[in-house]
């Protein structure tokens, strides 16, 4: 069990969502992005330098054929409207949002009144890549998405997850060849002035870089 | 005391140059800068030279070694060798003829017999111990990444020493992952090169580099004979540790009289 605080109320909502989505399958989707970053800080006594309120979760469309059909339909049944603004659609991804059934569309008008929900506990599972996966996506999406709106927030996301990695040799053993010629992308990591270091100690630079040292097989 | 603002940031209240500790131990500045560099004193090297944590230096100088001169590190590891029969000895007396009686007789040099002889008749202390044993490995800290250190357990080249030696020698000391391994001199860098461990004088392993010279029968043995283990604990900064390994010693002097 891992216990998640100080989340945003947005995010706390996001969490609420996520749990009725695990309650009904939890085989065909993952969590990614800032909410697994959560997640795997929260797991390793780490703290995570950002906030966000987005949920982001991938579809397996091998395991569930016309799965982002499947989910949108989910969503909309939960009043979640698309949000046409998104940029990312080109990827195969989609925005959505909770305006609520009486409210406008739009993102600060559902924080606000999800702010006014009580604060409740609860627990639920979910999905998630474990941490080798979680930094394979990571380097994905640094090197192979020319897109990224933020590519420091992704870097340092990175370093993060390396500097956790409790056995780097072990994680280092699970690695196949396509994982190694992804972690390459973050060798940039070796070096200590790198922005990805930017919000962390030295001492999680330390283990961070022998950590990718090994993933990397130098 | 010397203010530096670079050193506040390690919450040590109080450094002193090289020269103020030199004063302090009784020995040379160069003997201050070597303690420093080999991690022995809390330390940092500054642009203007060593700085050293002046807490541990006055609890050195209260346990200040006499002087003289530290055996060689073959003569120490032979010297841990006789030590190791003395203790069978008084641990299970009758079973002493199982090791074929003392191992003196298995030095064939005369000279080495007799004076490991005269060097057990003469200890006082354990402090003669810690200076007499001092080169018996290089101590060399390093910072490894701590989900490795179970890992250096397994190594055949790293033979782990101190409290967790002793505790495996049957001397009960509260211990979890040994923090202090020796090393043979010509595996050392192969050992840093496969952990990625980093030299570092604040570094939590620290590497007891055994010198070439030394044969592999008196130094290769694991897990380590009790005497290295005491000779460790002589070392250590946990005044339980040091006591530990002076009444096992005090109890060895009584077998030799005796």
């Amino acid at each position: 069990m891992i216990d998640l605080t100080g989340m945003t109320p947005a995010a706390e909502q996001g969490w609420l969502v996520l749990f009725e989505l695990a309650a009904e399958t939890t085989d065909d989707w993952l969590l990614v992005g800032g909410q697994m970053m959560l997640l795997s800080a929260a797991e390793h006594e780490a703290v995570l330098p950002r906030s966000t309120d987005d949920v982001d979760i991938v579809v397996d469309v091998r395991s569930r054929p016309k799965g982002t059909q499947w989910l949108a339909d989910w969503l909309q049944r939960r009043n979640f409207e698309l949000d046409g603004a998104s940029a990312a659609t080109s990827h195969g991804s989609s925005t959505w949002i909770y305006p609520g059934p009486d409210s406008q569309r739009g993102r600060r008008r559902r924080s606000d009144r999800i702010a006014q929900r009580p604060t409740v506990r609860s627990t639920g599972r979910v999905r998630r890549p474990n941490l080798l996966g979680a930094l394979v996506i990571k380097a994905a999406a640094l090197t192979e998405i020319a897109t990224r709106t933020d590519p420091a927030r992704d870097w340092q996301d990175a370093s993060l997850l390396l500097s956790v990695i409790p056995d780097p040799v072990a994680v280092a053993q699970l690695c196949t060849r396509r994982d190694r010629r992804r972690l390459q992308g973050l060798t940039p990591l070796l070096n200590r002035s790198h922005v990805g270091w930017a919000t962390l100690t030295e001492e999680h630079y330390r283990r961070g870089a022998v950590t990718l040292d090994f993933l990397v097989g130098r | 005391m010397i203010p530096y603002p670079e050193l506040i940031e390690d919450g040590v209240m109080e450094w002193l140059n090289v020269a103020e500790a030199a004063r302090e131990l009784g020995v040379s500045p160069r003997q201050v800068r070597y303690l420093a560099q080999a991690g022995t004193l809390p330390a940092r090297r500054l642009s203007s030279g060593w700085m050293l944590a002046a807490d541990a230096v006055r609890q050195r100088s209260q346990h200040t070694p006499r002087a003289g001169r530290p055996l060689s590190p073959e003569t120490s590891w032979a010297l841990l060798a006789l030590t190791q029969w003395l203790l069978l000895v008084h641990d299970a007396p009758d079973d002493a003829h199982l090791d074929g009686g003392s191992p003196l007789e298995a030095f064939q040099d005369r000279r080495l017999r007799h004076r490991l002889r005269r060097l057990l008749a003469r200890q006082k202390g354990s402090q003669d111990w810690q200076r007499l044993l001092a080169r018996r490995a290089t101590p060399r800290p390093v910072w490894i990444h701590p989900g490795l250190l179970g890992r250096l357990l397994d190594d055949p080249r790293l033979r782990p020493g101190g409290s967790f030696a002793a505790a495996v020698r049957g001397v009960g000391i509260a211990t979890g992952t040994p923090r202090r391994f020796y090393v043979d001199a010509g595996d050392v860098d192969a050992v840093l090169a496969d952990y990625r461990a980093r030299d570092d004088v604040d570094g939590h392993v620290e590497l007891m580099v055994v010198p070439d010279e030394v044969p592999g029968e008196l130094s290769k043995r694991s897990p380590l004979p009790l005497a290295v283990a005491l000779a460790d604990l002589l070392d250590s900064a946990d005044a339980r540790e040091r006591s530990v390994a002076e009444q096992r010693l005090a109890a060895l002097d009584l077998v030799e009289r005796s």
